[in-house]
């Protein structure tokens, strides 16, 4: 029934409070003001890490992750596009 | 019934690129995985596309193929010299001023590149209402939609 979701670790307020070096309020607050996403199960919330990567790149995690990958051959691909387009 | 028009996005050419060196990276999903959007390069660029892909031993059939199938190419009509003159204001190096022009040609609404650093993006907003937008944030924004 659950083969097609795409396993995501997700983190309790407490390890993102432990993680961001912020206090379990100030994480709390983020949520509520819907600056960090977290889905709330009854009285307890969970935060998905694409959640955390959002907030500090402005991409879910799996476009950070993509363009990370890309930027792995962008130094030789810029050499290369500069010396073409100075002959252009 | 509601048309949905396309959004018009111009890619440089190190985007292209990118996705033909790996499957996985964000230019490879922008370029293969995504609608609504309509792709497009000029006629410059695919003289360097042509040229950057041979010095990176990227098989150039690869590349047509990319060309012919999702992309549409626009036609800059001046010269390489001209189009530095007629862009250096957009540009922070006046070799990426085609790009610039290719995208101002196709009347784009988003510039893709991952080269964010050499080009002016207030300057491009404000007098193109052109968007510079690396593949990841391009496909950010989509999923915004």
């Amino acid at each position: 029934m659950f083969n097609n979701i795409i396993p995501e670790t997700i983190y309790t307020p407490e390890q993102v409070a432990t993680m961001l070096q912020l206090s379990k309020n100030t994480v709390y607050d983020l949520i509520g003001r819907g600056e960090l996403v977290a889905k709330r199960f009854g009285r307890v919330y969970r935060v998905p890490a694409s959640s955390l990567s959002f907030m500090f790149t402005g991409l879910d995690a799996d476009l950070y992750n993509a363009e990370q990958i890309d930027k792995e051959s962008l130094d030789q691909i810029h050499k290369e596009l500069s010396a073409v387009r100075t002959e252009l | 019934m509601t048309v949905v028009r396309p959004i018009l996005v111009f890619v440089d050419s190190d985007v292209i690129i990118s996705s033909l060196i790996s499957k996985s990276g964000a230019a490879y999903t922008l370029l293969h995985n995504t609608k609504q959007i309509e792709l497009y390069v000029s006629n410059f660029s695919i003289l360097e596309l042509e040229q950057v892909s041979k010095r990176l031993g990227i098989e150039v059939e690869l590349l047509n193929i990319v060309i012919a199938t999702r992309l549409n190419s626009v036609k800059v009509d001046s010269s390489y010299a001209k189009v530095q003159r007629e862009f250096a204001d957009y540009v922070r190096d006046p070799h990426d001023a085609h790009i610039v022009a290719g995208a101002k040609e196709v009347k784009a609404a988003f510039l893709v590149s991952y080269n964010i650093r050499h080009f002016v993006p207030e300057k491009l907003r404000e007098d193109f209402q052109l968007i510079l937008l690396t593949p990841g944030l391009f496909l950010q924004y989509l999923r915004s939609l």
